[in-house]
């Protein structure tokens, strides 16, 4: 009988002569007689034959991971990986042996775990030799537990972002309030003051429809503000046209508009030079809070009036869409 | 091949492979995991197809009445005849022009490194479907380091509470479902 010397480099352990015949077998390498002996043996003592696979496994090992001497590595790539069901064998255990260095290289230290292991193939391991029945009805149970878990975890955090979103708001509109306090308080007793000079003015028509330039503290944009007249929308006034004048260092100007009525749910407003471009429009306003009536103030930066005749117009808006034109106020704007 | 196999010859067969259903089914498995090992060290073409008419075979000669001592070593002496006649047919068909074919041909780097990269998807789609303890048990078991694999195996196998040969037989049997798992995947794969 010949006896071949395998050398693998990386093996700890001689091989025992049942190895090496083996080896020997699964390279093709024993003779007629013998290959029917080891066969024969392997048929009948099973023991034995699970002792060739491991010598297999580590054979085909070896060859992937570089660990066979030349010579054995010669005699596996022409006898024993030639055959597809044991090239298969071989890219197997290739692929094995790459994934395993993977999971090697990714466990950090002393780590245990080799692969990422989900939650229910824990639980189904920590139930294994239950019976089948219990088994099942316990999975069914911690589901249906952690399901209700989840849902009742995600109904209270929906419930605190609600809670957060409307102190959030709540907080909001205070400081709102509170940031314009000081401004509406401001406003009404301008209006008043401007209600109070258009009476005057009204009654002594003689007197020129001057507006009053209202001085701001010191620190703030200086304004001016002009009442408009509601304007007959067919006819035009019927008085001398408006005057807002505006000083060289005005800021912005404030068109204040009354109206006796207050029918519509929203109005559009729109303030147009006479046969020029226009300065602004807006759908969608809301009338400020008046005892009687609604109000209007609309504040225009200074800079987009230039000398020359304006209209200022407004319109209502009804639930269905439909829009009633209201007033058109005409007024002249004189830069100094 | 050979004739269709009749129930009453497959009962007998397995009636002869063990006391109860449960005991002749884990002969059964195991004989026919030999006998397609013995036809790929055999280098038969076919190893499945030949085993499944080895085991024909043998049930048919029961079903005859044939008295078998030793079903192991009977077996073997069918598959040996099987293999004989499969190695002969296979011969026969093929032409000195096939076997030039059979030269190995300059490797496409290109397909090669795509197949690698499907085998290894494949494995790990196979290592995710497997129970936890075969898994953590194939990568302990199989995984190469510095430290002495004997000893490794050694301390594996009493925290399992397991003999050092049932250890290895349990690993070896975990890996080759493994790889007929990924053998199936990466066929169904390369087929689409």
């Amino acid at each position: 009988m010949i006896v071949y010397e395998i050398k693998v480099k990386a093996l700890k352990r001689p091989m025992n002569e049942s190895e090496q015949t083996m080896r020997r077998y699964l390279l093709g390498e024993l003779s007629e007689s013998e290959q029917a002996s080891l066969e024969e043996k392997y048929f009948t003592d099973p023991q034995f034959f699970n002792q060739i696979l491991k010598t297999e496994s580590e054979l085909v090992d070896g060859y992937v991971r570089g660990q066979l001497s030349n010579g054995v590595r010669q005699r596996f790539e022409q006898s024993y990986a030639v055959h597809p069901a044991r090239s298969e064998r071989v890219k197997f255990a290739a692929a094995l042996a790459t994934r395993l260095d993977q999971i090697k290289e990714s466990v950090s230290g002393a780590g245990q775990p080799t692969l990422p292991i989900s939650w229910w193939q824990r639980l189904l391991a920590s139930l294994r030799g239950q019976r089948p029945t219990l088994r099942f009805s316990i999975a069914m149970a911690t589901l249906v537990v952690m399901l209700g878990s989840v849902w009742f975890l995600a109904e209270i955090r929906q419930r605190r972002r609600e809670l957060a979103q409307t102190q959030a708001a709540s907080e909001s509109q205070q400081q709102i309030q509170r940031e314009l306090s000081p401004q509406a308080a401001e406003e009404k007793r301008r209006a008043e003051e401007l209600a109070a000079e258009q009476h005057r003015l009204q009654r002594s028509p003689q007197e020129s429809p001057q507006p009053t330039p209202t001085q701001d503290v010191s620190s703030a944009p200086r304004s001016v503000t002009l009442v408009l007249a509601v304007g007959n929308v067919r006819g035009g006034n019927n008085g001398q046209t408006p005057m807002l004048i505006i000083p060289s260092n005005t800021a912005q100007a404030r068109l204040l508009l009354n109206l006796k009525e207050n029918d519509y749910p929203s109005y559009q407003a729109s303030l147009q030079r006479i046969a020029g471009a226009e300065v602004f429009s807006q759908r969608g306003v809301k009338p400020g809070r008046a005892k009687t009536g609604a109000s209007f103030i609309f504040t225009v930066p200074a800079r987009q009036l230039a000398s020359g005749d304006y209209v200022f117009t407004l319109r209502g808006i009804n639930p269905n869409g439909e829009v009633d034109d209201l007033s058109k106020s005409l007024f002249r704007v004189e830069k100094r | 091949m050979g004739r269709e196999l009749t129930e009453n010859a497959f009962t007998k067969l397995l009636d002869r492979l063990g006391e109860g259903r449960e005991q002749a089914g884990e002969n059964y498995e195991n004989l026919r995991r030999t006998l397609i090992r013995f036809f790929e060290w055999r280098g038969a073409p076919f190893p499945e197809e030949h085993t499944d008419e080895t085991l024909n075979r043998i049930a048919r000669k029961l079903d005859e009445g044939i008295e078998i001592k030793t079903i192991g070593a009977y077996s073997y002496e069918v598959a040996r005849l099987v293999c004989l006649e499969a190695l002969k047919r296979h011969k026969s068909r093929h032409s000195p022009l096939e076997e030039i074919k059979l030269e190995p041909a300059a490797p496409d780097t290109t397909n090669a490194a795509a197949e690698k990269e499907q085998r290894l998807t494949c494995l790990s789609d196979c290592l995710r479907v497997l129970p936890i303890e075969n898994r953590e048990l194939i990568t302990e078991y199989y995984k190469e380091e510095k430290r002495g694999r004997i000893d490794r195996r050694k301390v594996l196998a009493e925290r399992l509470g397991l003999r050092r040969d049932a250890l290895a037989n349990r690993a070896q049997r975990v890996r080759d479902k493994l790889e007929q798992c990924v053998n199936r995947c990466f066929k169904k794969q390369s087929a689409i």
